[in-house]
């Protein structure tokens, strides 16, 4: 009775304080973009980036002290390879095109509660070792789908984004006024009741709470109306995270903890809609207007001539 | 056994080849629109216009946007891995190609069949059809190749500085799709709409997409009055006549045997005059044929046009399957009255 109530207590004062201790210890992967390819035409293979940047997305610095960090690195076959974090720095050549899935953990105990820090983040490789890759590039299907792929068995909680509903004629990417489905799972089984947080780039933060199915949807809202004037396809940087508590104990290398608290972010980028600088009314505006005036010429053009028609008597129906 | 061997052969010479081209073209378009909800992919090399852009629905994908894709590298990294994926994605393409041919255009291509459609629909409501003026013709058979020197030529001028020309806007990647009817059209099939769209973001943008908008008019006018209107301007067809030399399934022609009487000019949707006019020459796949194979339904002759597939021939011209297949044109003119 004396563990359950001291237990309970710890779980409620960690519920107080981790909210703002969250905004500081959010972890999430970042990729290091290149100016321009500096391997193209080697036949060195090209080494992709990443750093573990820790904050908010307007304010965030890269972790250097993380210990006992992994990262699992998950190709578009499932294959799972495992990566060492290196002054929260991470670098690795991928042999194939098409993307990859990242996720980096991090536990750590503090005030016997073990904190795992999860971050999982797409990255789309252009170029492959070409010996690899001959029966991939005949197959033509080097592109593996980018949502709803199963829970990954090393780690514990997860967000996945699920096939967004687009608004819009792009297929590969996320556009503001699309609609993004996640389902968050813990050990496999999808959870119903833990919410969903997000924050932009932009400043617009919103907790959402998941359906009766457990997915958690929200419209990517049109906060780049202003931007948009300047930059017509400017992208946007989003990170979603969730949070999880279990009571659970254990040892963890030396030190031993009754609780365990996981939180997950997911990165995303977003473009401004198409929908704010195309115009569907005037396409089929347009469409119909040559239609209409290149019937009524060849309506007029026909009473003119009065052509007599190719005899034809055969496969005429 | 010798007998049903002989049957089979005689039913394929005197079969309804429009009907069954119809039936093909039926279940053809149906795999290429909507065969990617079943799981069909067949890679993003077909020398066809299963449109990139029907998203989930597309059985596969058409070669002229890969190859515009694949051909959008600056030099140093066309030298290495995008060299060599354009490489095995033309490799792709041709092997596809050798099987059908041009078949490829008169089968399967759902361009094609949509214009077939629309031809049918013409047909049905009486109204006349319109053809090519002959001192026109010429100058129409080289808008193909206008367009396919274009759109090799833009994405490579994209990603590179050629003969020290600036390098051209980001928005000209996939000049062809920008403009081709398909893109709009056939994803309109699986009920999305979204590709009807003028995009004002750049210039280049809002012609490009203006030009996609206005070929998308002319395209389903066009094909009411003309048959395979398209086609003619059709740069995959340029493309493939490059290398249909080498591919399995052919028209052949025996001149010999040639009356130059002219059905087969007649029934030619692309009002190919080589068909009748040409009795010297074997292979009779010209850059506008579609390998439709209404002119061997049409000829007369015993043997005179044959399609043939690796050598062996598969369907071919016949006395008899000309007269079964002109009654059944007047029994169904005579159902029709």
């Amino acid at each position: 009775m004396k563990n359950i109530i001291y237990k309970s207590i710890l779980i409620i004062g960690m519920a107080c304080v981790s909210l703002p201790l969250f905004a500081d210890d959010t972890l999430w992967l970042d990729e290091v973009k290149k100016k321009s390819c500096c391997t193209a035409g080697s036949k060195e293979l090209e080494v992709k980036a990443f750093t573990v940047k820790k904050g908010t997305l307007e304010e965030s610095e890269t972790e250097h002290n993380l210990k006992n960090a992994i990262v699992y690195i998950r190709d578009m076959d499932n294959n799972i390879i495992k990566h060492n974090v290196i002054d929260g720095k991470i670098s690795f050549s991928p042999l194939y095109k098409g993307n990859y899935h990242l996720f980096l953990e991090q536990k750590s105990v503090r005030d016997e509660v073990l904190y795992v820090h999860l971050s999982s983040l797409r990255v789309y490789n252009k170029e492959g070792d070409i010996s690899k890759s001959v029966l991939k590039e005949m197959r033509g299907k080097t592109n593996d789908s980018q949502y709803g792929r199963e829970p990954l068995d090393q780690i514990s909680f997860e967000i996945i984004m699920e096939r967004p509903i687009r608004k819009h004629h792009i297929n590969c990417c996320l556009y503001s006024g699309d609609i993004a489905p996640f389902k968050i799972y813990y050990k496999g089984v999808v959870q119903k009741d833990v919410p969903l947080k997000v924050s932009m780039e932009s400043g617009w933060n919103a907790t959402i709470q998941p359906d009766e199915e457990g997915m958690t949807s929200f419209e990517i809202p049109r906060s780049t109306y202003a931007a948009t004037e300047k930059e017509k396809k400017r992208s946007e940087k989003m990170i979603v995270e969730a949070s999880y508590d279990v009571n659970e104990s254990g040892i963890y290398g030396t030190e031993k903890y009754h609780a365990v608290h996981y939180v997950m972010t997911l990165p995303l980028s977003f473009g401004a809609s198409p929908l704010e600088y195309e115009s569907k009314v005037l396409g089929f505006a347009t469409a119909i207007g040559v239609m209409l005036v290149f019937s009524l010429g060849l309506y007029y053009n026909r009473r003119r001539k009065r052509k007599t028609p190719k005899e034809i008597y055969f496969d005429e129906e | 056994m010798t007998k049903n061997k002989f049957s089979l052969r005689r039913a394929v010479n005197n079969m309804n080849l429009v009907r069954f081209r119809f039936w093909f073209q039926i279940v053809a378009f149906v795999l290429m629109v909507y065969g990617g909800y079943v799981g069909l992919d067949l890679g993003d090399k077909l020398p066809t216009f299963a449109c990139v852009y029907n998203g989930e629905g597309t059985g596969g994908k058409c070669y002229v946007g890969m190859l515009q894709h694949d051909l959008k590298h600056p030099i140093d990294m066309f030298m290495g891995y995008a060299g060599y994926a354009f490489l095995i994605s033309l490799g792709m393409f041709m092997v596809w190609f050798w099987v059908l041919n041009k078949g490829w255009c008169g089968f399967v291509c759902p361009l094609g069949t949509m214009q077939d459609w629309l031809t049918l629909l013409r047909e049905k409501s009486k109204i006349r059809y319109s053809e090519y003026s002959w001192a026109h013709r010429g100058k129409i058979k080289s808008i193909k190749y206008i367009l396919l020197i274009l759109l090799l030529l833009i994405p490579v001028m994209i990603a590179n500085s050629v003969f020290g020309l600036p390098k051209l806007p980001n928005g000209l990647s996939m000049p062809f799709c920008d403009i081709c009817p398909g893109r709009m059209l056939i994803p309109a099939f699986t009920g999305n709409f979204n590709q009807f769209y003028i995009d004002f973001s750049s210039k280049t943008d809002m012609v490009m997409t203006a030009i996609g908008m206005i070929m998308v008019g002319l395209f389903l006018v066009g094909s009411f009055v003309k048959k395979r209107f398209f086609c003619y301007f059709c740069p995959m067809a340029a493309l493939q006549y490059i290398f249909s030399k080498p591919a399995l399934l052919k028209l052949y022609k025996d001149g010999a045997k040639c009356t130059k009487c002219g059905d087969c000019y007649r029934a030619c949707d692309m009002d190919i005059l080589e068909i009748a006019d040409d009795v010297t020459s074997k292979n009779l796949v010209t850059e506008d044929c579609t390998l439709c194979f209404k002119c061997i339904a049409a000829c007369p002759e015993e043997g005179c046009l044959e399609a043939n597939f690796a050598g062996f021939t598969i369907f071919e011209s016949t006395k008899e399957g000309f007269i079964v297949r002109m009654a059944m044109d007047q029994r169904k003119d005579n159902d029709e009255r």
